[in-house]
Formats: structure tokens, C-alpha cells, sequence
């Protein structure tokens, strides 16, 4: 058994050392080894296919590594999987709800499952969401469904929160509606997020950390901040010879940009979060 | 806690509930029609030479009749209504769980998920052991008031049908498809794969108990009072061997009549009645075993398993 008091203090949410998946002849996650920081979101970003889902679902013990370890706050999810579970709140890509039961009786559930589940605060979100106790889940839009999902996640009181592409089934009004609640959640600073997403636009207004990964491997990891001040794009037709190049990237009306490392202002022009990450998962696209 | 817990299988336990309340209204209609004959207790009684019993002759044959058919039909359907329970309840504790993706709100809500299944398993089961137990009396009940014209009376074959019979079969039920819905996660593929699984477990439990008793059991001349329940009609030649029904008609029954030839007496293997209480103790226990032994094994099973 491995005890809360025991842990370093800054253990970090989510760390991993050559984590390989394998699903028969398909590597979901290759030889990964990062390290996600406590506090504030880390958005968790990548095509299809790059691994974020099966790294979020090892963390929550919903499938074993092949390879190599990992620890959520320092606890193996494989060997102490009862313990991590107790520091995570976890939102799958479809709300997994009872379809035929009220919301108040999956809080009750919920509660049943986990004794220190705080029904009220759950309870409160959802009303200030205007989701009424009584709404039969089934009944509820995809937005809500997702909100009621990310109420019970928050409602476990865990200190780290992963969230798996809860926005890609959303439309936008619902997207920025859930995002609101996870930056709400973020601010009251004792809970780290880890958001994994594809929506690009959204993800810059809520998150601290980027982690970039394509095909199971990392591509970038670093704050925000750093990946604004550390690149620079050059237009079309640009010369990059002597820079450090990232990737050549399409960018708007067929235009094809230059992603290159650098701090010098006199270099191109500073790129938005969305051509930084879009430069990084080109460079993780295998050539066809 | 437990309504909580049990709330996402409000649907089969209002169908298990329905089939009861179903049975119910069955035995009570065949129980009315019987009672309708109105006849006296105490023609029931063979030496009976009550002038108003032999003028309910006809009565007494008829309800006899109805009884032998639909009382019988419906004990026997009780004895199955548990298990019919366990069966459905034990798809919708994993199978349906992981067939709908709710048991990853479950899984990664509730840090144990051997806490999880428990909270399932023990009052269902518990539930079906009442369910099972009162089945049991409510045969009972109907074999008594048949008037002992009931098949079930006297046969070795009433074993699932009376005492912890029920009981312990639909615990058996409960257990193979809760392990097959845990390794299937599939509702169909298990409802198919865990009906096939409890109908040969019940015929294996069934020629096991059957052939352990086999050494038990004794044969008694067939017009003797018999001394225990009936496991097998047999007959005994002439020179004093014990052989069955078919092998004795080739050599000592008559091609044209079927008539026996003299000297065959018909036999009866039974169970003597000392042991009966055993020998069912041990039908119900291969039960139980079998259906612990499937939620052992299927606890082990959700572990390791992605939702």
C-alpha cells in the first residue's frame, strides 16, 4: 500500500520512462518517457492515433503497459492501481452514463463507489449549469452529458484531473461552456489538468503546458509560454537555410510555412500556438 | 448503499420481479381451478370408503387429472424462475456493464473494483438464495396439496425442484454468466455463450450426482412400498438378473403384444430415503461450488480487464 504521506511533494502528475503499448502488431505509444509538472493544464495534443487516449487510459489502469513504467503522483497505476485511482478524476471521450438513471442517482452511485465523493459540490456545478438532479441522463445533450461527466470527475475531489478529448463530440457553444467549468476548476489551483484534445482554438485559452505527441512518441512538451517566445514561422517561399527547422507546414489558402527554433525577433514573424503545434505534429506525420 | 449500488439494474430486477409476480398468478389460477372441485381431504386418502368420496369418483380422477399435468408443470417451472433470475441478473452485473461503457464511470469513479463487483454479487446472490429457498417451499407446498398425484412426488429427479434445489442452482446461473458477461463484455455473445454454459452445467451436475448415488443406491422389487426416491424402472429375469427396459424386450417380451413373460418382475433402483438428504445436500453444493468458483474466477477476470 502506498500512502499519500509517503510521496515526495512534487511528485509529478504524470511521468513515464519508455512507456511502450502494444495492441498486437499496432504501438499506440513508443518508447515514451515525459514528465507533466504539478498544477495548472497540460493539453495533451496530437492527431488521431498519437496516443493520448492510451495514455490516459493507462494512467487510470484501463490497460497495461508493454513496456516501461509510469506513476500518476508517484504511484504506479499497475501495482497500486486502488491508490492512483484515489488521486485522479477521469472524463472518457463519450460520458459513460446510465442512460435510464437520473443524474442524482449517479451522484448517489458515485458516492457509493467512492465514499469521500462530494455530492453537494457535484450538485452545485450542475445547477449553476442549470442540469437539473432529475434529468434522466439519456435525455441530455452530448454538452450536458459531458458536463455531468466532468461534475462527477470534479465531484471525487482528486488532485489531478485527465480529461480524454471530452470536446470532440461537442459543438462549439458547448465546447467553450465545458472549457469554462475546466478553467474554473484550474483557478481554484488544487486540482492539475491534463486535457487531451485535437481542437487546437479552444485548448490556448485554457492551457499552461503543451505536450505534443504523433505516432505514440513525444514531438514537443514545454510551457505556453516558451513555445510563443522559443519559434518563429517563415512565410512561404522563405529562406531557412542555417535555422533550426522544426517542419514545413501548410498553412492558410495553400500557403506553406517554415516552423523554425528560434528567439530572434528579426527571424520571420512569432507564430500563434496553433502554427507551433501544427509545425511539431508535421514533423511527427511518417511521410506517406 | 445497496439501492444506490443496485440502481443500474432497476430493469432486470423489475423483469425477475414481473416473472415472479407471472409465476405467481399461474399457481394461483391452477390452484383455484383445483380448489373448485371441491373436494373432501379426505378422499385423498386411497382406503377411503366414505360414501360421499365414492359419489366424487369422477371429481376426484379429474383433479387428479388437471394436478398430475398443470400443478406439476407449474412446480417445476418455480424451481427455474431463480434461475431464470440469476441467469438475467448475472448478464446485467458485468456483460451489460461493459456492452454499454458505463462500468469506465464505475471503474475510474471507484478506485476497487473488487468493491465494485462485490457490492453487485453478494445481495443478488443473496436475493436469489431467498428467491430459490422460497421456490423450494412454495413446491413443496404444491406437491402436498396435488394429492401425491404429482410426478415430482417419489422421484429422484425432483432433486432440483425441492429443499436448497433452487437455491443453488440459480447461484450456479448467477456465477457462469456474470464470468462469461466478464470475459465476453458483450450483451448477446453472452446471453448465447452463458446459456449454454448453465444448461450443460446442469447436466453435468446432474449425471455427477446421478453416478455418485449409482453406488448408493439400492433395487427393490416395484410393488413394495418403496423405501426412498426412484432413480431407474428396471426389471429382473427369471434367472435373477437385473436388466433394463430395452435390453429385456428382445428376449422376454412378446414381438406381437409387448406383454413381459412370466417369471419378469418389474424393479425399481431408488435412493433410500435415509441418504436422500444427503444426496441432495451434495446436488445443491456442486451447485453452489460451480457458481462460486465462476465469480472467483470472474473477479479476477474484471481485474485485469479494460472496461
Amino acid at each position: 500500500m502506498v500512502m499519500a504521506a509517503a510521496r515526495p511533494p512534487a511528485a509529478p502528475v504524470l511521468e513515464t520512462r519508455e512507456l511502450t503499448k502494444r495492441y498486437r502488431r499496432t504501438v499506440a505509444v513508443r518508447s515514451l518517457t515525459v514528465s507533466i509538472p504539478v498544477g495548472g493544464t497540460t493539453a495533451l495534443l496530437g492527431p488521431n492515433g498519437a496516443g493520448k487516449s492510451t495514455l490516459l487510459k493507462l494512467c487510470v489502469g484501463f490497460e497495461r503497459p508493454t513496456t516501461g513504467t509510469l506513476s500518476v503522483l508517484g504511484i504506479d497505476p499497475v501495482r497500486h492501481r486502488k491508490d492512483a485511482l484515489q488521486q485522479i478524476g477521469y472524463v472518457p471521450q463519450a460520458p459513460s452514463l446510465y442512460r435510464d438513471m437520473p443524474i442524482e442517482a449517479h451522484l448517489r452511485l458515485s458516492r457509493a463507489l467512492r465514499p469521500r465523493f462530494d455530492v453537494p459540490y457535484a450538485r452545485n456545478r450542475l445547477a449553476a449549469l442549470g442540469i437539473a438532479p432529475t434529468a434522466v441522463a439519456g435525455q441530455l445533450s452530448g454538452g450536458q452529458q459531458a458536463q455531468v461527466a466532468l461534475a462527477i470527475a470534479l465531484g471525487t475531489r482528486a488532485p489531478v484531473l485527465l480529461l480524454d478529448e471530452p470536446l470532440a463530440s461537442l459543438d462549439p457553444l458547448a465546447r467553450r461552456e465545458f472549457l469554462d467549468v475546466v478553467a474554473d476548476a484550474a483557478r481554484g489551483g488544487d486540482v492539475s489538468i491534463v486535457l487531451s484534445s485535437h481542437v487546437l482554438s479552444e485548448i490556448e485559452e485554457v492551457a499552461d503546458r503543451l505536450l505534443v505527441l504523433g505516432e505514440g512518441q513525444v514531438l514537443f512538451q514545454g510551457t505556453v509560454a516558451d513555445s510563443l517566445a522559443h519559434h518563429r514561422v517563415l512565410e512561404d517561399g522563405a529562406n531557412a537555410d542555417g535555422l533550426d527547422v522544426v517542419a514545413t507546414f501548410p498553412g492558410r489558402r495553400g500557403a506553406r510555412h517554415v516552423l523554425v527554433r528560434s528567439e530572434d525577433p528579426a527571424i520571420g514573424r512569432a507564430g500563434s500556438l496553433e502554427e507551433v503545434v501544427v509545425g511539431y505534429l508535421a514533423l511527427g506525420r511518417r511521410p506517406s | 448503499m445497496i439501492r444506490a449500488t443496485l440502481r443500474p439494474l432497476r430493469a432486470e430486477l423489475i423483469g425477475v420481479t414481473g416473472l415472479v409476480v407471472l409465476w405467481l398468478l399461474a399457481a394461483g389460477a391452477v390452484v383455484g381451478r383445483l380448489l373448485a372441485f371441491q373436494i373432501p381431504a379426505g378422499c385423498f386418502d386411497p382406503g377411503s370408503s366414505d360414501p360421499a368420496c365414492i359419489t366424487r369418483a369422477v371429481d376426484l380422477a379429474r383433479y387428479q387429472e388437471f394436478a398430475g399435468n398443470w400443478l406439476t408443470a407449474v412446480a417445476i417451472v418455480a424451481a427455474y424462475v431463480p434461475a431464470l433470475g440469476g441467469f438475467i441478473l448475472g448478464i446485467a452485473t458485468v456483460a451489460k456493464e461493459l456492452d454499454q461503457r458505463t462500468a469506465v464511470l464505475a471503474w475510474s469513479v471507484g478506485a476497487s473494483r473488487r468493491t465494485w463487483l462485490l457490492q453487485r454479487t453478494v445481495p443478488l446472490a443473496a436475493l436469489l438464495v431467498v428467491l430459490g429457498i422460497a421456490a423450494a417451499q412454495m413446491i413443496s407446498m404444491l406437491v402436498r396439496f396435488s394429492g401425491s398425484t404429482s410426478r415430482l412426488e417419489g422421484d429422484f429427479g425432483a432433486i432440483p425442484y425441492l429443499d436448497f434445489g433452487p437455491a443453488a442452482l440459480a447461484v450456479s446461473a448467477f456465477g457462469l454468466t456474470v464470468l462469461v458477461g466478464a470475459m465476453l463484455g458483450r450483451i448477446l455473445p453472452s446471453l448465447l455463450a452463458g446459456g449454454a454454459f448453465v444448461v450443460f452445467a446442469t447436466l453435468l451436475v446432474a449425471q455427477g450426482n446421478e453416478r455418485l448415488t449409482a453406488g448408493e443406491s439400492i433395487v427393490v422389487e416395484s410393488t413394495m412400498q418403496i423405501p426412498g426416491r426412484q432413480i431407474d424402472a428396471l426389471l429382473r429375469t427369471p434367472d435373477g438378473r437385473i436388466i433394463g427396459w430395452d435390453a429385456a424386450f428382445p428376449d422376454f417380451a412378446d414381438p406381437n403384444t409387448g406383454q413381459l413373460a412370466n417369471g419378469v418382475v418389474e424393479m425399481t433402483r431408488v435412493v433410500p430415503i435415509e441418504i436422500y438428504p444427503q444426496v441432495a445436500a451434495r446436488y445443491a453444493l456442486f451447485h453452489v461450488f460451480l457458481g462460486l468458483a465462476a465469480l472467483t474466477i470472474a473477479f479476477a477476470v474484471v481485474e485485469r480487464r479494460s472496461p
